[in-house]
């Protein structure tokens, strides 16, 4: 069977598990990138539940190393890995899909990455390929940390983990389609995290993927959100607080963007340029028209027009051609500390926001209309639905219904307005 | 147990008296202030001024250097906790609580915040915000020094402040990567005064503080390296890791045009096609360091590509995607570069070899004359002269991620024994 060599132990093979389910087209050429592994000593478990012709494909495969096992009835995709936990041996795993390829060298990396704590989780880079294993881009992963882990972009497959942190966590979930962020995001804490960061596996978009035949990118959101949320109290009960951390997220983030707005506006002093009121610097700049809020384009989704940046600067400003000079410049210091983190902010807010006021139909209220509560009322309303209302006069605001009744959520990302007691509250 | 604000004074009577007024204005009353003061100047009667008990004034009249001011006041006060402060820098009111709360958890902490820079006349010019310090950055251009906080267990521990050193704050704080817990406090506490008279003019300006710095990294080689870190391996992973995510941010572009029929070159690297074709900008590599010009532009849109007008079309997002990327790190890039190109060539160097010309090693070219003054080798002209191997002082340079530095592979650019900044 397998060879004995070098580093390893060769009681102790890596093993690669997938679950298996109707992709008979794909599995082939995943098998294959096994195969083609340059650290040989690894066992790659399938437990296939297909009604297609995978049993056929995966049998023109001979090696001893491969163990296949149709089991008719279908099971769901945490079941088939439990399954597969109980019987194999190794120190390490990781969780594949059926559509992806492995590179030559993902065995070796991941098991060197995982070497060092018994208590380890390795996930490294993708390059995405389409139906046609064409690549069409390269998704980087970047650090998780908790309220990371808790957005609606966490930490999923492919990953490899040592079997004794599945036996921490307790194995994978059997009641969730999100298993493998489950898996993740309850392992948070235990152990050692590393990021390889290389590609080392083409992984599959395509028609008959998971995200889509499970109902397409909102489904597969909301069944993230649903296993966020039953994570909560596995990570309370280890003495976490996660609720805390996604706040001190949110909150790191909007006072770095408050602090760069009020540096920008501390340099263009010298040049004459007067500040147009407040002590809100990033509120200004972004009535001013110098801030791009990605998805708030257009006055019509609460952003200023351009005729409306003229009458700021008309009405605020000593020096208002300085400031038209230097715009590009503004709007380029604001970008970097914006564009890199937007993504990752607006995820979280997202699942921190579905926590704080749940998954029923909710009516917002912003209790201020500057820029950032604006932009965070826009993104719930997109993503989850939410039907938001302005709880303060709107000087600036177009296309935002006035306030009525009792809100079930209040939404206030600059700290001033005052939460109506017993809703809950989504402030930083 | 009050928080030790220590202040080497020096000729500074025109700000002293500010920066003792933000003192006694702190929330925290629990501190004591040791001012040792070499001055020539009116200092000692304005701080007679003062009768607050908590403020300990001592008059040395000959001049002794902020190291050993230091480590004269931490051997006579008792506390847990210091901060080097200067006498023309202003403290914010909740300076002393927060860094007395971020070193409670820890015997060997320190801490430092992010600080406001203002004019002679105390106008704030602006924000700077200091970000976390590895020890890549801790060595770089842009390193941690005053103000910081520390506990008094950590100058224990480190044998106080170097004496004879101009960066005697930055060496103290890099001295203590790996022992102490460091906390970064991420608002300004502390308005920072840049003008004539402080110490980075003083010494001759920017370029001669930076020289100090990059003496006092060589200095603390040894030491490091003797508690098992390797800072200079660190620092060129940490170069090697920008490079690499700014050639994978590159890649993903090629591939994501590459959907709506723009074709590229097929041997092309994608970071240097897209370079060629004006899509990625670093700054500071001009046209005179070997940017492509307009016209080169038009070229390779030209030879390489199926389908011109989409790319066009596309531009602005490509850009806008790879500016996200170059400038996320391209300060780190910068401030790593510039010390460790000093730390890798032998003293008083000044001349580099391309040892490749893709982009990011010709960006670093055009940091390394911008930054130091650094001239080029033409390997050209090297080689004219009967293959005689360029100098022991001639850097190699070379951030391709294809070199092989000391590999012996008998090439004259790579061979063993040669200052190289090769990742």
């Amino acid at each position: 069977m397998s060879v004995a060599h070098g580093n390893a132990d060769p009681a102790m093979p890596f093993l690669l598990l997938m679950p298996s389910y109707n992709q008979a087209r794909y599995i082939g050429a995943a098998i294959s990138s096994v195969l083609a592994q340059d650290d040989p000593d690894w066992e790659l478990w399938i437990v296939d539940n297909s009604s297609d012709d995978t049993p056929a494909v995966v049998a023109r495969f001979a090696d001893p190393r491969i163990r296949f096992h149709h089991i008719p009835e279908r099971m769901d995709p945490g079941s088939c890995l439990n399954w597969m936990l109980a019987r194999a041996q190794g120190r390490d795993f990781s969780y594949i899909h059926t559509d992806n390829n492995l590179y030559p060298g993902y065995v070796r990396a991941m098991r060197a990455a995982l070497a060092s704590d018994p208590l380890s989780l390795a996930y490294c880079d993708l390059r995405l390929i389409d139906d046609d294993g064409r690549r069409v881009g390269v998704h980087r992963r970047g650090a998780f940390d908790l309220p990371q882990l808790l957005s609606t972009a966490p930490l999923g497959v492919p990953f490899s983990a040592t079997t004794a942190l599945s036996s921490a966590v307790g194995g994978f979930r059997s009641d969730c389609v999100a298993d493998d962020v489950m898996f993740c995001t309850r392992a948070h804490g235990l152990g050692r995290w590393t990021h390889l960061r290389e590609p080392l596996i083409d992984y599959r978009l395509h028609g008959q993927s998971r995200t889509n035949a499970d109902g397409g990118y909102a489904k597969v959101q909301m069944a993230y959100l649903a296993a966020v949320k039953s994570a909560i109290p596995d990570l309370v009960a280890r003495g976490l607080q996660p609720m805390d951390a996604m706040r001190d997220y949110l909150g790191e983030f909007v006072a770095d963007l408050g602090l760069a707005a009020e540096d920008v506006v501390l340099r263009l002093e010298p040049y004459g340029v007067r500040w147009w009121g407040g002590d809100d610097y990033l509120d200004g700049l972004w009535r001013a028209g110098l801030l791009d809020l990605p998805g708030m384009r257009w006055f019509w989704q609460g952003a200023p027009s351009s005729l409306r940046t003229l009458a700021t600067l008309r009405a605020g400003l000593r020096n208002p051609f300085v400031l038209w000079a230097a715009r590009f410049l503004i709007r380029r210091r604001m970008d970097r500390e914006l564009l890199t983190r937007a993504d990752a902010f607006r995820h979280c807010l997202v699942a921190y926001a579905y926590l704080v006021a749940g998954d029923g139909p909710v009516v917002a209220h912003a209790g201020s209309s500057d820029a950032l509560t604006l932009w965070a009322c826009r993104t719930l309303a997109r993503r989850l639905g939410w039907r938001v209302a302005l709880a303060v006069d709107p000087p600036t605001a177009f296309g935002w219904e006035r306030a009525s009744g009792r809100p079930d959520a209040w939404i206030d990302l600059s700290g001033r307005g005052v939460c109506p007691p017993g809703v809950a509250s989504i402030v930083t | 147990m009050p928080f030790l604000l220590l202040m080497p004074s020096y000729n500074q009577d025109r700000f002293i008296g500010e920066a003792v007024d933000s003192i006694l204005a702190q929330d925290d009353p629990d501190w004591e202030l040791w001012i040792l003061d070499n001055s020539t100047d009116g200092t000692p009667e304005r701080m007679a001024r003062y009768d607050d008990p908590r403020i300990r004034f001592h008059h040395q009249p000959q001049r002794s250097d902020p190291g050993q001011c230091l480590n004269w006041m931490l051997e006579r006060a008792r506390g847990r906790e210091f901060s080097y402060v200067h006498t023309d820098n202003r403290l914010l009111p909740g300076y002393v609580r927060a860094m007395r709360a971020a070193l409670s958890d820890a015997e060997l902490a320190l801490a430092y915040c992010d600080m406001y820079l203002m004019d002679a006349v105390g106008h704030r010019t602006a924000l700077y915000r200091r970000g976390p310090f590895d020890l890549p950055r801790l060595m770089s251009m842009s390193p941690l020094g005053v103000p910081f906080a520390a506990t008094t267990a950590l100058a224990t521990a480190l044998g106080g402040f170097s004496r004879d050193d101009v960066a005697d704050d930055v060496l103290f704080c890099t001295r203590a990567h790996g022992l102490a817990r460091y906390r970064y406090l991420r608002e300004p506490l502390i308005d920072y005064r840049h003008h004539e008279a402080s110490r980075s003019t003083r010494h001759g300006g920017f370029g001669d503080v930076q020289r100090a710095a990059i003496d006092t990294f060589r200095a603390a080689l040894p030491e490091l390296e003797s508690r098992s870190l390797d800072p200079l391996s660190r620092m060129r992973e940490a170069l090697a890791e920008i490079a690499q995510d700014i050639r994978w941010a590159a890649e993903d572009q090629v591939l994501r045009i590459a959907r709506i029929g723009i074709r590229w070159h097929p041997d092309d690297d994608p970071l240097a096609g897209l370079w060629r074709a004006g899509l990625v900008h670093f700054p500071g590599l001009e046209r005179r360091h070997g940017a492509p010009s307009a016209f080169a532009v038009l070229r390779t849109v030209r030879a390489g590509v199926l389908n011109p007008a989409l790319l066009l079309w596309r531009r602005r997002r490509v850009r806008a995607a790879m500016e996200r990327v170059v400038a996320a790190s391209a300060e780190r890039f910068e401030y790593i570069l510039l010390a460790l190109a000093q730390l890798c060539a032998p003293r008083g160097a000044d001349t580099f070899e391309l040892g490749s010309r893709d982009p990011i090693t010709l960006w670093a070219a055009a940091l390394l004359e911008a930054g130091l003054g650094w001239k080029r080798a033409h390997p050209g002209m090297a080689s004219s002269r009967a293959d005689a191997a360029p100098g022991p002082e001639v850097l190699l340079l070379d951030l391709s991620g294809r070199a092989q530095p000391g590999a012996g592979t008998g090439s004259r650019a790579t061979a063993p024994g040669r200052p190289a900044l090769a990742c």
